[in-house]
């Protein structure tokens, strides 16, 4: 009897949880559809900014969060993208689907490098590993003046725009660029989520958690790091597709292994495995980076303290840290 | 029981270095039959289970399973053959629900890998992961993190996701170790009455399980064979006494 009772509790919370989520969500998506009506022309800008990094950390929450794998080399895939659409759009023209295209594709190609040499190892290695592949392809783009543009990186682009065939639309506008930003943001979520929820992504939470279990059980755990890899490797490249558009140029310190550094620090106050918390600690760590910066150059000093608070205080990020708080329940 | 063994290990051995873990270990097991493995520690138990599952290579022998030469064969390819294991410490995935844990094994050969319209892939999954919850008598568990169950309900989970593999060969490393005696029983009982045909080779301290369960019990000492019998006759096998009961006849009894 109190079996039953615990179990239609149980169900009830469940069903509160998800319209709560529900809600939530739908609120977030009503709050980013009123932005363009409030905001200037820069603060636009920067917001798309923080939809398309943030994007790229979330793809990162696929390695770290679900994967157990902490990486130094995410913003290869995602600067490596955003060269490459860079380029594409000097070419050809810079046709939204082209760019995403690109960004996918060039993404998950260098993922692929990254993970042929990475898939077999863990940890420290799979730090130190992804930070060595990194620097090398860093390098290429620093020295390869002639098609990167070296050190000074590339500028004059041609105006973002969409064909769709009948008429071609103009996103070069700060409200156009943000719009975009957001659907982008909007799909990347949906697919790391149905990712995380798929067979492939219960799998690699379990490599996370028992790989010596999970290879006991016929699993091939480099091949569910490498998928984990790929999906990760096109979220960034779509989002690094977008990248030099935010401000008409790309440079190498796009692909530095300390802006790397930064998307695991923004990850770490975000909340580690949510998903949404990519995006929440993007909004902090360039929000500092932008305004803070115009008082002092010790913007990372603030930066560092909230990390470390994030870390002591709140381990699962800062949404879910003062949530808690809020709720009165102290440390979760 | 047929004629043709499911396993034949021949003269297998393994050294790490200068040191011998196993030499020349041979040992033949049919199919339904239940091979207790008793040994001091650091006999070898454990290495033999690794070469068995494809987790080491022996240096010199050959593991035969069902007719085929598995001696090289991958892990994966063993577990597609029948064989799995499980291990000496728990391996359950603490975050997940049992529902969870137990779909991670029934779709390891089975869409385990799917991105894309994987949702038939977890329905089918969770569909037989219930049923074999309601024959363990665990369904009332199924949506709870394995974390939040008492340690003995661990173990039962920690067997149940290498038996929902529905395995034709189990090794159990020490599955009732931290156990009371009650549910040790209790892990044994359920595991016979959820695969009645798999063979088992059961590693265990507690020699009154192994005895009472097994059909044959293999003794191993400092990386030999040194009796393989029934455990009537391994009750009074000298070599089995001195080198693993010890203390005579009265640790057995």
């Amino acid at each position: 009897m109190t079996e039953t009772v615990k179990a239609f509790d149980a169900a009830a919370a469940r069903s509160t949880q998800v319209n709560r989520r529900i809600a939530c969500v739908a609120g977030l998506l009503v709050l980013a559809a009123l932005v363009p009506f409030a905001a200037s022309d820069y603060q636009l800008r920067f917001a798309a900014e923080i939809l398309i990094v943030g994007t790229a950390v979330l793809s990162l929450d696929l390695l770290v969060g679900f994967g157990g794998l902490v990486s130094l080399g995410h913003a290869t895939l995602f600067g490596g993208a955003a060269y490459a659409a860079a380029v594409a759009a000097r070419a050809w023209g810079a046709d939204l689907t082209l760019m995403v295209g690109i960004g996918i594709v060039t993404g998950m190609a260098m993922a692929f490098v990254t993970g042929i040499v990475v898939m077999r190892t863990i940890a420290l290695f799979f730090l130190i590993l992804t930070l060595i592949v990194g620097q090398i392809f860093w390098e290429i783009v620093f020295h390869w003046r002639s098609v990167t543009g070296g050190a000074d990186g590339l500028r004059g682009l041609p105006a973002l725009e969409l064909h769709l065939g009948f008429t071609t639309l103009d996103l070069s506008s700060s409200r156009a660029l943000y719009i975009t930003a957001a659907v982008l943001a909007f799909a990347a979520w949906a697919v790391a989520r149905s990712f995380v929820n798929a067979p492939a992504g219960r799998a690699l939470i379990g490599t996370r958690e028992r790989q010596l279990r999970m290879s006991a059980l016929g699993y091939d755990i480099a091949r569910i790091r490498m998928m984990a890899l790929l999906a990760s490797g096109a979220i960034a490249g779509a989002a690094g597709a977008l990248y030099p558009f935010v401000n008409q140029y790309i440079g190498p310190n796009s692909m530095h292994w300390t802006f790397s550094a930064m998307m695991v620090v923004m990850l770490v106050i975000g909340g580690v495995g949510s998903l949404y918390g990519a995006f929440i600690g993007a909004a902090i760590c360039l929000g500092i980076q932008t305004y803070i910066s115009s008082y002092t150059d010790r913007w990372q000093l603030v930066v560092g303290l909230i990390f470390v608070l994030t870390v002591l205080i709140m381990p699962r990020g800062i949404v879910h840290g003062v949530g808690s708080l809020m709720r009165g329940k102290g440390k979760p | 029981m047929s004629d043709r063994p499911l396993l034949r290990i021949g003269n297998v051995g393994i050294a790490f270095g200068g040191l011998k873990v196993l030499s020349d270990v041979s040992l033949t097991l049919n199919a339904g039959e239940v091979l207790g493995l008793i040994g001091p520690n650091g006999a070898g138990k454990t290495t033999l289970f690794n070469i068995v599952t494809g987790f080491l290579r022996p240096s010199h022998g050959e593991v035969v399973f069902d007719g085929q030469d598995i001696t090289h064969a991958r892990t994966a390819q063993r577990v597609r053959m029948g064989i799995v294991r499980t291990f000496q410490k728990s391996m359950v995935f603490p975050d997940l629900t049992v529902l969870e844990n137990l779909g991670l094994a029934l779709r390891a050969g089975d869409g385990g890998y799917a991105w894309w319209g994987g949702s038939a892939v977890l329905t089918r999954a969770e569909v037989r992961a219930r049923d074999i919850l309601l024959r363990a008598g665990m369904y009332d568990r199924a949506r709870r993190p394995v974390a939040s169950l008492s340690y003995g309900e661990q173990r039962i989970v920690d067997v149940l996701i290498s038996l929902a593999t529905e395995p034709k060969l189990l090794l159990l490393d020490e599955p009732t170790a931290g156990l009371s005696k009650a549910e040790g029983e209790h892990l044994v009982a359920v595991i016979r009455a959820l695969c009645p045909e798999t063979s088992l080779i059961l590693v265990a301290h507690d020699l009154d399980i192994v005895f009472s369960v097994c059909d044959r019990v293999a003794v191993l000492d400092l990386g030999r064979m040194i009796a393989c019998d029934t455990p009537a006759a391994i009750r009074a096998h000298e070599g089995a006494q001195a080198a693993y009961l010890g203390k005579g006849k009265e640790a057995v009894q």
